[in-house]
């Protein structure tokens, strides 16, 4: 099950998506982290963010909205109090560090922190988030602008030298202009996709249910949506794709793998069970083993050029 | 409570095994037991003998449906209501689709539990006389910490205010637990006990000399800590509360149970409730009555 995913070796493809794993310790009662393919932090500024007023989530069909602003302890106290934890217990897992800021030169100062610090926290891979819809600066407005993008992506891969992933926003008409300015601009690759915007109104109040009013939306409503905009950025671009959103079994995992992600991300599904991302890399392995296929077979094989490695004499074929 | 809750148990089942490991489980069991015990209020029982002897007073863990359905996608925190002999109760009052859902499933039906989590109340050091003021399903955590407080060596004497909007929505069955020594009733409409809230019984037994040396344990809605922690100020008696808030997970990665910090004691704006809590010191957190000009 082991997968390379933009120079960086993995043991199994599957991750842990930011926001939706805290920085690893808070599984320290639950799992051995070490057997995910990486961990993905919460994404950390270059100083502390108390993040929105409450209520900060709500329950919706088909998934959840946050309102969380990307509360966060900042690179220094990750540092200083996760890192250590997060060296001693990841194992073969890889470590992904999600980075952002309000402004171009904020996700440039913690790239740099990032950069000086990558050795002694053992980073593996950074991650700019740019499609958080719950700040108002900073977050989708970003990643939604072709020319803020860019600004952001020549400042980060400027200052960092490890692998560099970039978190695409699905508020966009078209992801493609902006996984194919990734790659021009030097990223390694793209993780597909953040949150959609979303809004409950709650009917009591008569006012939107979130502190901050809109929120992100994730969950199984996701999963269509992400495998599409992974299925059309695989055609476009040459550099791997990391699909995230909706995966909560090894049946949505593999959609994703086969529309060519070469990785991908366990996010809302570890909230109602933490396990989720274990029971995905198990349902993975059983269902390659079932179908006497490597993960390589699977990796893009829903596109038409990708001839099936069908075996012989496999059962309902 | 419940017939079960009255049974006479060993013992060795109602006092926490300290060995217990201090893990989470995620815990797939049918209901194993319901009653309704007000207007839209059930108790929910399940087999969990782990729990049940690992549990803390005011701890909670995340109940969903197995496997989870559209309208209850994600596990809702309960506080655990009582555990004896390897079996809890919840107190599930049907608020919204999710919660109704729960509160009218079968014996039988798969659920799952995901916990402990959180911090209960102090057990330690009780005083000699503690106030328990409960509003709504605010009582939950009541009947496992009066368990607890009697099983000490010298257990205190335990005064239980208990408020509701209507008679009918009380839970029925108090008078048959054992361990509240006083029960002070009151409904908004004044349809069973006293007409008044949960802070008019605080000011009845303020003024009638029962707090002396008390120490207060608030769990209801929100609305009702924030006048309960007024008179709290006022009458200067130490106490703890155990909040709510919207839980997306129940061990701190959603990030969404967030409640406004005492800026005087805290460096952060916001405390996350399933770690820092959901009991807490009440001098932890910023009320509204402090943010006034």
């Amino acid at each position: 099950m082991a997968v390379e995913v933009a120079g960086i070796r993995c043991q199994n493809p599957v991750w842990v998506a930011s926001g939706t794993f805290g920085y690893g310790d808070d599984f320290r009662d639950i799992f051995d982290i070490s057997r995910l393919g990486a961990v993905v932090t919460k994404t950390l500024f270059a100083r502390p963010r108390d993040g929105n007023p409450p209520p900060r989530i709500a329950e919706v069909p088909g998934g959840m909205l946050n309102s969380i602003g990307l509360a966060n302890i900042g690179w220094k106290a990750f540092l200083e109090e996760k890192a250590p934890w997060l060296r001693k217990h990841l194992g073969g897992a890889r470590l992904v560090v999600n980075i952002a800021g309000n402004t171009v030169p904020q996700y440039v100062a913690v790239a740099e922190q990032v950069e000086r610090g990558r050795v002694e926290a053992g980073v593996d891979a950074v991650e700019i988030n740019i499609s958080c819809p719950n700040v108002d600066e900073g977050g989708t407005n970003i990643g939604c602008d072709l020319r803020l993008t860019r600004d952001v992506l020549r400042g980060v891969r400027a200052a960092i030298s490890l692998p560099l992933f970039v978190k695409l926003s699905p508020n966009n008409a078209d992801l493609v202009p902006f996984a194919r300015l990734a790659e021009d601009e030097g990223a390694d690759g793209v993780t597909l996709i953040n949150t959609l915007y979303g809004m409950s109104v709650d009917l009591g109040s008569r006012r939107p249910f979130l502190g901050h009013g809109s929120g992100g939306l994730s969950g199984p409503s996701l999963l269509p949506v992400g495998v599409y905009w992974t299925y059309k950025v695989y055609k476009a671009v040459k550099i791997p794709i990391v699909g995230v959103g909706g995966i909560s079994r090894a049946e949505d995992a593999l959609q994703y793998l086969m529309a060519g992600a070469r990785a991908v991300q366990v996010g809302t599904a570890s909230f109602l069970d933490p396990f989720a991302s274990l029971n995905v890399i198990e349902g993975i392995a059983r269902f390659l083993e079932r179908e006497g296929l490597e993960l390589e077979d699977v990796i893009g094989a829903a596109h038409e050029h990708r001839p099936l490695n069908v075996p012989a004499g496999a059962p309902g074929r | 409570m419940t017939r079960a809750a009255t049974r006479a148990a060993p013992a060795a089942s109602e006092t926490p095994d300290p060995a217990a490991e201090r893990r989470v489980r995620l815990l797939r069991t049918p209901l194993a037991g319901r009653e309704e015990v007000g207007e839209r209020t059930w108790v929910l029982w399940f087999e969990a003998p782990e729990i049940a002897a690992a549990v803390q007073p005011g701890e909670f863990l995340m109940l969903g449906f197995h496997p989870p359905t559209a309208l209850a996608f994600l596990k809702r925190p309960f506080s655990v209501c009582d555990a004896v002999e390897g079996r809890i109760s919840l107190l599930v009052r049907a608020y919204g689709p999710g919660t109704a859902l729960m509160a009218q499933a079968r014996i039988g039906d798969e659920f799952e539990l995901l916990g402990l989590f959180g911090r209960g109340f102090k057990l330690e050091d009780p005083a000699r006389r503690v106030v328990m003021v409960a509003g709504g399903v605010g009582l939950a955590p009541f009947y496992l910490l009066a368990r607890r407080l009697k099983a000490l060596p010298r257990p205190p004497e335990i005064l239980l205010v208990y408020g509701e909007r209507t008679g009918a929505a009380l839970t029925r069955g108090l008078e048959r637990f054992p361990h509240f020594d006083r029960v002070l009733l009151y409904t908004d409409d004044g349809s069973a006990g006293e007409s008044g809230n949960v802070v008019d019984g605080l000011r009845r037994l303020a003024a009638a000399g029962d707090l002396t040396g008390a120490r207060l344990c608030g769990c209801g809605p929100r609305r009702m800590l924030e006048a309960l922690e007024v008179e709290r100020e006022r009458l200067q008696i130490p106490g703890e509360y155990s909040l709510e808030e919207r839980m997306g997970c129940g061990f701190g990665i959603c990030q969404g149970c967030a409640v406004p910090a005492n800026p005087a004691r805290s460096e952060r704006a916001y405390h996350l409730l399933c770690k820092a809590g959901p009991v807490m010191d009440p001098e932890l957190l910023l009320w509204p009555h402090q943010t006034l000009p």
